[in-house]
């Protein structure tokens, strides 16, 4: 028997448990109450927490004698980048924190405060209202079960994590066998232990699930969906920008004289950078006048301390403003009747040579060696790149210049510049604009195709004076007023159409060359100025040995998986799966507008109508899906139950998402769009816990340390530590920095590396699966009970951490060689040495920036551009090998390169560059995607074409005309253009809200439009929601003393709200045989109807457009639109412009069962499904809404 | 034996630095002990005096140097001190709330049941007075008041307040006049010592007349 075998059945043996037995055990367990009860004490609560905790009065003495701890604040607010929080700790309980107050840096050095790079880790509201964390009554205890429904309060039951943890690995085992890891997902989350090396449930959700096989994937993120498209679309992604804005403030204290800032709300989001931004920009108005221009419909915090001007502009019209520039810069440059005037604020030459697609050209082909144009097809392709033709009115010039055709009468120069040469004398723009022009289309946008995108026009759309939008296209074309500093924002990437806002503005800095220098460019929105201690840390190599608790490879003998969706499409994973059961048990659809339950494989899905079972074959490791069938000269992925080579020769077995396994997230509930459709999903779904063994069931298993919005509709809920309930380790600015455990956690409460350890053991209880033989079990089992292999006691985060410092004091190349632990602990968090890396010059960015600008720098200087060739630029350029989705390596922002699923190679001409493109298109490779030049792209065919073919290769099973991405709208125009274009946003809305009609696969219509939902017909308001200062996310919102800070009683003012202990608590105490009703609302005290207690969101309206409606200060108002409503407390204010309301994200759902309304002022209530434009994400911040007040509160 | 002078301490807040995070308000209510609630000895809030003036504040008690609540106190329980402090002896106050009144700023603060549930010994009154200490448990250790430690964009600074009126010599004592949304009671010129920076320069707001709302 080999070593592993003996182990797995010691471990069955020591369980006394056959996997037989142990099911028919928790079947028992799951059917019977009365089976269940034994795991309670008697009378025992069975979800309240730690409770009152707080209640008692603390000593003056005890307060000033506590033990201080030191550790990085809990939050991560910024990527890596982490506060100093000194835990004040009295009888095991904390009972203060406080930050950073050193005089003195790490080396010993007096520190000088107003020095704008000092760094200022000091804690936030956030990181100081932190024991009300710990201690909150609501804090979960025990592990818990539903057995009654879905979503039902009364239906949890306790149960030891041991008995849940063996049935969630049963499920996971059932579902597996079934359908295949692609019906098993995992998603992420931050709510327990975050940032934790072994405390995160990430290691217990792994163990669960890749211990015996595997789960599905997923592109990118919720976070950078749109970015991840959005950043290659010039062509050249230094000038999109990945960098963090960190980074360049250096220039802005030295050298930058204007920030554009496109909506970032960087102080909010980001704590650690607060500091060295204030100062810098101080220093930037008061050494140079420099100017802060703040973009956005809303003054975000950032905005009052820095920007010198707020310039007004609705949500969603950023491309409106860039488009206008674009042409204020045009008629600047060239007449009415298409003469160059004297000092064209455009670079004509640069625009004819090196930016393609700015004006229509014909295709040619360039030498890759030296830039020879030729317009003959050279046949010899690998020598030559082929410029595809823009043909006649397509180009961006042609679309912002509509109807005016003043290009069409400027010719290329034939002695003005090489390309312009080659061309000969033929138009710069053959026709005016070509795009789909409609004055009687129901889309806004294409009644406004052929109009000139004037200042005029823009003004009227965004809201931001005509005389601004000049200066700012003149700021943009005039060098002396550079370097010009960009910044975006999560937000604006996360509309409908955030892909495209984005390519605008990287097609502006194209355009205007105002990428690549320091001070210039579009960096993002985090920063990472912390407090990094200097350049020797602890070794990490103890951790890297220890890995992953999830690298157990097992030897697969089947493996089912298929092409990774987007990450946000979980969903209609869940709804494809489950389609007939959802449809028998009543679920309507009613909060989604587009769900009508016939078109369900025709939507353009982000990967969904993937999820089938595929025929493949495996290798041990790997798996392949060689199998093909060919199509009319197109080879597709053959399915399984495929009976010939005709497509609809069999019946596909749809595995969608059926099994969720999720570390603490809120995004199966609160953090998803369109909570109500969500929930409605999940409350006509059958729970797993009568029937583990069935694979039929959905299951949500969740790791949480309250009954939050997400863990209310779970299956099985592991009650998790929060950080600092434990020992353990956390990256802070790239190192490995020790955080004590200083807090007991409460009740049953365990941390992810137990509850992986408990996975382990569930797993390998079960002996080996059907499919697989576990191979390197004893790998695994070492990791959690040492290395030895000779002790079976299991070693705790505590332990392993604490190795981890011993193995640093013994360490002689250690910065913490020879000293106690108690040094080690402080000594860590010292700040480092004062640096003042002031820009005073213009240099170039570094990283991977710099060689393009270079090459760029090089060809203006060359003067003469009639002898000056194009340079053709391609990955082999960048000075590290590019690997997708990882860490571009000496990037001081610790950039990383775009995720690997990226469809298609955006980066260069010659190099396949990141993206699986390749294996995801069926049409891969037949010669007609277009190129990429390695110019500047402001007109992108790849994309489309891309687009169009997106995932096709999974998609012979359809009908030709539902493979890949529809890209036709409502009216069969395109939904996806080559350039970037200012896209109506109430079109947006009226297809997310259904005004559209319906249509099958036939055309024919299922489901009449609704006009009435065109909201811009009835004083809609678009809106906003931005990150406020209380919450990271979802994170925070129970915290009271954040809670205060943005929640209002009604009528009752500013800071007037105090729910403590009324809200997140699992109320009146479920008690077995308590009689008192559980609140099926997270809020006891709305549910009960306390108006005294009651308090509820802040929502910001413009005072006019409050007034309009009657509404006043504190006032409780409904704010709603087809997709749900909310109940919120009206705050007036001029900071947001009219027409705009703002509503700042993380508010937990919490619908009233009266009227449905969401008392919780979730933002996710409002926002539809409706993926954006181009590439099929999360438009999470995309609503339009109708304003009333409420009725039920009177 | 020489007397000793006394001095008066007082804070400095800088409106052009502060990014209304809260880390004072915060920070105050931790180390103080002070439950949720609507009692918040230290408060931030970004004031719209004008929409090209969004004037970000941070005050708490400003231990002015003719205290209207000590005047006003007929119990003796307001006190203040040879460093300028002006505290309440909550073990004097019997609520009259005669202080509620007089303060300007309303700096001095009764809570409610919810927020303060358990009366200390010797109190004589369920919620008697209270208001911010200037952390005089930490001024006693040689640190400085906790909300000033916690400000992160270093707009709160704190000492004697004629040191700080050289050291900023840009700021202004709090006054009506200058700052007229801070006196939410009246506008009795207590001599607050509390120095202002200003947000002198207005916003320039852009903003188009043809907008289609």
């Amino acid at each position: 028997m080999s070593k592993m075998k003996s182990i797995v059945n010691a471990i069955s043996s020591k369980l006394s448990i056959s996997r037989r037995s142990f099911i028919k055990a928790t079947l028992a367990v799951g059917g019977s109450s009365t089976i269940i009860g034994c795991y309670k004490g008697s009378g025992e609560p069975i979800f309240v927490g730690s409770g009152s905790g707080l209640d008692n009065v603390i000593s003056p003495e005890d307060l000033s004698n506590a033990k201080i701890y030191h550790a990085g604040c809990v939050h991560n607010c910024g990527a890596g980048s982490r506060c100093v929080s000194k835990l004040h700790v009295v009888k095991g309980r904390v009972v203060r924190v406080t930050s950073d107050d050193s005089d003195r840096d790490y080396e010993g050095n007096l520190r000088d405060k107003e020095q704008y790079n000092d760094s200022r880790a000091l804690s936030c509201a956030k990181g100081r209202a932190f024991k009300y964390k710990l201690y909150h009554p609501g804090r979960l205890k025990y592990t818990l079960k539903q057995t009654k429904a879905r979503g039902d309060m009364t239906g949890f039951v306790r149960v030891p994590s041991e008995v849940a943890m063996k049935e969630v690995a049963t499920k996971y085992r059932s579902t597996y066998e079934k359908y295949g890891s692609t019906a098993i997902y995992n998603t992420y989350g931050t709510a327990t232990s975050y940032g934790g090396t072994f405390s995160s449930a990430l290691h217990a959700r792994n163990a669960l699930t890749t211990f015996v096989g595997g789960t599905r994937a997923a592109y990118s993120n919720y976070s950078y969906h749109q970015f991840d498209f959005a950043n290659v679309l010039t062509g050249h992604p230094a000038i999109s920008g990945y960098g963090t804005i960190g980074r360049q403030l250096g220039s802005v204290a030295g050298v930058v004289k204007n920030i554009v800032s496109w909506g970032s709300n960087v102080l909010t989001s980001n704590n650690t950078v607060a500091w060295p931004y204030i100062r810098a920009i101080e220093m930037m108005k008061q050494e140079r006048d420099g100017k802060v221009y703040f973009i956005g419909p809303e003054f975000v915090d950032t905005g009052v301390t820095c920007a010198t001007d707020w310039v007004q502009l609705r949500n969603y019209t950023d491309s409106a403003l860039i488009m206008a520039m674009f042409h204020e810069m045009i008629i600047n440059t060239v007449d009415e009747n298409g003469n160059i005037i004297s000092n064209t604020w455009l670079d004509l030459e640069y625009l004819d040579t090196m930016v393609y697609g700015f004006f229509d050209s014909p295709a040619y082909w360039v030498k890759k060696t030296d830039g020879v144009i030729t317009l003959t097809d050279p046949n010899n392709s690998n020598d030559y790149i082929k410029v595809d033709e823009i043909p006649a009115g397509k180009s961006l010039s042609a679309y912002v210049m509509g109807s005016d055709d003043r290009l069409t009468k400027l010719q290329y120069n034939v002695s003005k510049n090489y390309t312009a040469k080659q061309f000969g004398n033929i138009s710069r723009n053959v026709s005016t604009c070509s795009y789909p022009s409609d004055t009687e289309s129901k889309y806004y946008y294409k009644q406004d195709m052929n109009t000139p995108k004037t200042p005029e026009w823009a003004s009227v759309i965004c809201g931001t004076p005509e005389q601004t939008i000049k200066d700012l296209a003149r700021m943009y074309t005039d060098p002396a007023q550079h370097p010009i500093l960009n910044e975006w924002c999560g937000g604006v990437q996360k509309q409908d159409n955030g892909v495209v806002n984005l390519f605008s503005i990287a097609s502006l800095l194209c355009v205007t060359k105002t990428f690549g220098l320091n001070g210039e460019g579009l960096f993002g929105p985090w920063a990472s100025s912390i407090d990094n201690p200097g350049d020797k840390g602890p070794s990490t190599d103890y951790i890297s040995s220890l890995g992953s608790s999830s690298s157990v490879v097992p030897k697969y003998e089947e493996l089912k998986t298929v092409a990774s969706p987007s990450v946000k499409e979980w969903f209609n994973c869940m709804k494809l799966a489950y389609h007939d059961t959802l449809k028998t048990n009543g679920y309507t659809g009613k909060h989604l507008p587009e769900w009508d339950g016939v078109t369900r494989y025709i939507n353009d899905d982000g990967g969904a109508k993937a999820s089938i079972q595929f025929e493949y074959e495996s290798n041990l490791m790997a798996v392949s899906y060689p199998k093909l069938f060919n199509d009319n000269g197109i080879a597709y992925y053959k399915y399984i139950g495929q009976e010939s080579d005709t497509p609809t020769s069999g019946t596909p077995i749809y595995t969608g998402t059926r099994m969720i396994v999720n570390a603490g997230g809120g995004i199966q509930g609160n953090q998803h769009m369109n909570t109500n459709d969500t929930t409605e999903m999940y409350r006509k779904l059958p729970i797993t816990s009568q029937d583990p063994t069935n694979a039929d069931s959905f299951c949500l298993v969740t790791f949480d340390i309250y009954m939050s919005p997400t863990a209310r509709y779970a299956d099985y809920v592991f009650a998790s530590t929060v950080s600092l309930e434990t020992g353990d380790w956390m990256i802070i600015g790239g190192e490995v920095n020790y955080r004590p455990g200083v807090s007991k956690a409460p009740g049953e409460v365990k941390d992810g590396w137990r509850y992986a350890y408990e996975a382990y053991r569930a797993q390998a209880g079960l002996g080996n699966p059907s499919w697989a033989t576990i191979t390197d079990i004893d790998k695994a089992h070492f990791k959690y009970v040492g290395t030895d292999g000779k002790s079976n006691a299991y070693q705790s985060s505590d332990v392993l951490s604490l190795k981890i410092v011993d193995k640093a004091i013994a360490s002689a190349d250690s910065r913490f060689y020879g000293m106690t632990r108690e040094e080690v602990f402080e000594k860590q968090y010292r700040p480092r040495k004062n640096q003042d890396p002031k820009i005073t010059t213009d240099q170039r960015v570094g990283a991977k920036g710099e060689l393009l600008r270079e090459k760029l720098d090089t060809y203006l200087a060359l003067g003469n551009r009639m002898s000056a060739k194009p340079f053709v630029y391609n990955n082999n350029d960048y000075p590290n090998t590019v690997i997708p989705g990882k860490p571009i390596p000496n990037d001081p922002d610790g950039g990383r390169y775009p995720d690997t699923i990226i469809p298609g190679n955006y980066a260069s001409a010659t190099v396949q560059g990141w993206g699986s493109g390749a294996g995801n298109i069926a049409e891969w490779g037949d010669g007609t995607r277009p190129n990429f030049t390695g110019k500047f792209h402001v007109y992108n065919g790849a994309m489309v074409w891309d687009y169009e073919r997106r995932f096709s290769k999974w998609h012979g099973w359809l009908p030709k005309e539902q493979r890949g991405q529809k890209n036709k709208d409502y009216e069969g125009d395109p939904i996806v253009y080559p350039i970037p274009m200012y896209f109506d946003f109430r079109d947006s809305f009226n297809e997310a809200y259904g005004v559209f009609p319906i249509k099958d696969a036939s055309g024919t219509i299922v489901k009449q439009g609704k006009p009435e939902n065109d909201l811009s017909k009835n004083h809609g308001l678009t809106l906003s929601t931005t990150h406020d200062r209380y919450r990271v996310h979802s994170t925070n919102a129970e915290n009271p003393l954040l809670r205060e800070l943005n929640h209002r009683t009604k009528g009752g003012g500013y800071g007037s709200g105090n729910d403590w202990k009324e809200y997140a608590v699992m109320p009146d105490r479920h008690i077995e045989g308590a009689t008192a009703p559980i609140s099926p609302m997270i809020s006891s005290a709305v549910y009960k109807k306390d108006m005294k207690t009651a308090s509820w969101h802040e929502i910001w309206i413009n005072d006019q457009d409050a007034a309009d409606r009657e509404i006043e200060e504190n006032d409780l108002i409904v704010v709603e639109n087809p997709i749900g409503a909310v109940r919120v407390i009206a705050r007036l204010t001029k900071r947001c412009m009219r027409g705009h309301i703002n509503l700042h994200q993380g508010g937990w759902y919490d619908p009233n069962p009266i009227d449905g309304i969401d008392d919780g002022g979730c933002a996710n209530t409002l926002m539809s499904s409706k993926p954006s434009r181009i590439d099929n994400g999360n438009a999470q911040q995309s609503a339009y809404v109708t304003v009333r007040k409420d009725t039920l509160f009177v | 034996m020489e007397k000793i002078t006394k001095i008066q301490l007082g804070f400095y807040f800088d409106q052009t630095r502060c990014m209304s995070c809260n880390a004072c308000t915060v920070a105050c209510k931790d180390w103080n002990q002070v439950a949720p609630g609507p009692v918040a000895w230290r408060k931030q809030f970004a004031y719209e005096v004008s929409e090209d003036n969004i004037a970000p504040f941070s005050m708490s008690c400003n231990h002015c140097e003719d205290p209207a609540c000590l005047t006003s106190c007929s119990l003796g329980a307001i006190s203040k001190a040879d460093d300028g402090i002006v505290t309440v002896d909550r073990k004097k106050c019997e609520s009259l709330l005669s202080c509620i009144t007089a303060c300007p700023f309303g700096k001095t603060m009764i809570a409610e049941d919810k927020q303060e549930p358990n009366a200390l010994t010797g109190w004589k009154v369920q919620h008697p007075m209270q208001k911010c200490t200037m952390c005089k448990d930490r001024l006693e250790e040689g640190e400085k008041p906790i909300c000033v430690l916690s400000c992160v964009g270093r707009a709160l600074d704190f000492g004697e307040f004629k040191s700080l009126q050289s050291k900023y010599p840009d700021a202004v004592r709090l006054n009506p006049n200058d700052f007229r949304y801070m006196y939410v009671n009246n506008q009795t010129d207590t001599k607050p010592a509390l120095l202002v920076k200003p947000k002198s320069i207005k916003t320039k707001i852009h903003k188009s007349s043809t907008y289609r709302i």
